[in-house]
């Protein structure tokens, strides 16, 4: 499902106030293409507030979900990177560089995307790489590739 | 000496068990218990109309789900309350005791089709197929209950009511304690009350006014003797209910209650069946006796049901019942406590020396200090992970121990995804952010936990699929 990302799913060098902000921000072309409802942009937030910062994967990258029944209309993802990064209160991650906002659908339809992700993200140097990248074409382009590679 | 505390520990557990199915539905026995002492006390007809449906299908079904549940969560439930159908279809007398062997032996029996048939499973086909095991094995255990199960309980049924009508025709009636309490505790009561001493204590009524037999099962001594003892010397959650459930045995007559404090420790036998012979001694002594059934076996139904003049000399011998169970009870219930920190200091010692063994401190020790036996990482089949929502980090994180496993050529374990809140699940070892490990923990304690911080290069991921397959080697 990675091929299907477009340079309209990616934002480069987002600025955000905080780690609520950066979600926020990060879900807006989301919300706005009617992809999620506005309530789903808040369940990812009070999910962090409830558990903690489960969301930081690793690698400086956070992956902002929420349950599909909280208001996901449709399997859509979007990158955002951050710059500068922002604290999510992981302290062995911070700051986070790179959100990927999901919004799934059902339990198993986003799980191919997970594990084309899951072997990009896993080489810290490929998000390195991609958080570089100075506009979007770039970041498209990186991670083309490196799927590819994977 | 070592090997009596296992034993004891092991019988303990066992009976651990057994309560386990019955205590999260003691609501339902209490309710179902106050409409039959309403319906009975009004003789309301549509209140009575309850009693046999719910005692029949509802209290046994609520028990199967229970029980299910304990082995292999929601499938487990699911299947748990299906086969129990077979026992209830394929008997007369009520199938609580059968609910609690066909339901946990349904839903174990699952878990290994499951097991063997999960990873041949092609991806997007997994609820189909999940479903139809269900189904099918589910309609094969009924049919087995049905056939054989229903028939085995309904005889053990009657191999209580036999001995005690001998004891009855020898001038035993004492004696029958030995029989009625055990009985009792396996959920045979009413299949003894009302099926055996309800029809010879209506033949005695014509012949003299009033009949001891009604006594027999009904007397609420034995049972009142054992809460209290744990009201007085038990701890934790079992003194906590103890409270509650004296209530509502002696004066709510809902024996049922009672009986898993007698399971989680079934030595307590000795002590009901003392207080029975000794309530039942007094009742034969005093020549008591109730004029009609005493259902439920509360005080205040026997009182009054009691034929006139008797109520003293009854509560004295209730009483009388009740303090020699108490008594016993008190010794075994505190003794108890000492074999239970026997037995928690044998496992402790067990995980020391398997620590010495290893000549290390290992990361897992602590999930060791409790359990049984060493983790033993060849049979992992299934790993679980699990986070807040249940399909993106823990999906990440599932799909790179997926990649990792296929690295190492490990092919046959699943791992799979799934929201805390969906717990507990089958599962050999269950990965989890650190963030929600106490909260896994909580709900499903039995499964070795590996908590992580890092989704994608926890070092925790390595050494899992090191020890793996260094035991399979």
């Amino acid at each position: 499902m990675l091929e299907n990302v477009t340079i309209n799913d990616i934002e480069v060098n987002v600025q955000a106030a905080d780690w609520e902000d950066a979600i926020r921000k990060s879900a807006q072309p989301l919300l706005e293409r009617d992809k999620i409802e506005e309530r789903y942009v808040d369940a990812m937030i009070d999910a962090v507030h409830r558990v903690g910062p489960y969301i930081v994967l690793g690698n400086h990258v956070a992956l902002a979900h929420a349950r599909p029944e909280c208001g996901a209309k449709e399997l859509s993802v979007f990158f955002t990177t951050l710059n500068p990064g922002i604290a999510f209160g992981n302290e062995n991650f911070d700051p986070v560089t790179l959100i990927i906002t999901l919004a799934a659908i059902d339990e198993d339809s986003h799980l191919e995307l997970m594990g084309e992700l899951a072997g990009i993200l896993m080489d810290e140097k490929n998000v390195m790489r991609l958080v570089e990248s100075k506009t979007s074409e770039e970041f498209l382009t990186l991670l083309q590739k490196m799927r590819d590679e994977d | 000496m070592e090997n009596k505390v296992s034993w004891r520990v092991k019988a303990q557990r066992f009976g651990g068990k057994l309560s386990a199915m019955v205590v999260p539905n003691l609501g339902a026995f209490m309710g179902w218990g106050i409409l039959t002492a309403l319906g009975i006390w009004m003789s309301s007809d549509m209140l009575k109309s309850f009693i046999s449906p719910m005692l029949t299908y509802l209290l046994p079904l609520l028990i199967g789900v229970a029980a299910g549940k304990m082995i292999y969560g929601d499938k487990g439930a699911v299947i748990g309350a299906f086969s129990t159908m077979g026992v209830i279809v394929g008997s007369e007398i009520t199938m609580l005791l059968g609910a609690m062997i066909i339901a946990p032996f349904a839903a174990w029996a699952l878990k290994k089709v499951d097991g063997v048939v999960e990873p041949h499973v092609p991806v997007g086909f997994e609820l189909l197929i999940g479903n139809l095991t269900t189904a099918i094995l589910g309609a094969i255990v009924a049919i087995v209950g049905c056939i054989w199960l229903a028939p085995a309980i309904t005889s053990l049924s009657g191999l209580f009511a036999a001995g005690v009508s001998v004891l009855e025709n020898h001038n035993l009636l004492p004696l029958t304690a030995i029989f009625i309490e055990p009985a009792k505790i396996l959920f045979l009561n009413n299949a003894i009350g009302q099926g055996i001493l309800t029809p010879l204590g209506t033949t005695q009524l014509a012949d003299l006014g009033k009949s001891v037999l009604f006594l027999l099962e009904s007397n609420p001594g034995p049972g009142l003797g054992v809460l209290l003892a744990y009201c007085m010397f038990g701890k934790g959650k079992a003194r906590a209910n103890a409270y509650g459930a004296t209530v509502i045995h002696a004066i709510g007559g809902v024996h049922e209650i009672y009986f898993p404090f007698v399971l989680m420790n079934p030595v307590l036998v000795i002590a009901t069946i003392a207080g029975g012979i000794t309530g039942t001694f007094l009742f034969t002594l005093f020549k008591v006796g109730l004029v009609g059934v005493s259902s439920p076996g509360s005080i205040i139904t026997i009182m009054m049901m009691a034929s006139a003049g008797d109520q003293l000399k009854i509560l004295v011998a209730i009483a009388a019942s009740a303090v020699v169970s108490f008594l016993l009870a008190s010794v075994i219930v505190k003794n108890s406590k000492l074999d239970e920190e026997e037995g928690d200091r044998s496992l402790k010692d067990a995980a020391k020396q398997m620590e010495a063994l290893k000549g290390k401190k290992s990361r897992i020790s602590s999930v060791f200090e409790d359990k049984e036996e060493a983790f033993d990482y060849s049979k992992v089949k299934k790993i679980l992970y699990v986070c807040d929502a249940g399909l993106g980090s823990s999906a990440m994180g599932a799909s790179v121990i997926g990649k990792k496993l296929k690295k190492a050529g490990i092919t046959d374990i699943v791992v799979k995804h799934a929201p805390v809140m969906n717990l507990p699940q089958e599962a050999d070892v269950i990965v989890t952010h650190v963030s929600l490990g106490e909260v896994v923990r909580e709900k499903q304690s039995d499964t070795m936990l590996i908590t992580i911080q890092d989704y994608l290069n926890a070092p925790e991921y390595d050494e899992l699929i090191g020890k793996i397959s260094k035991a399979r080697a």
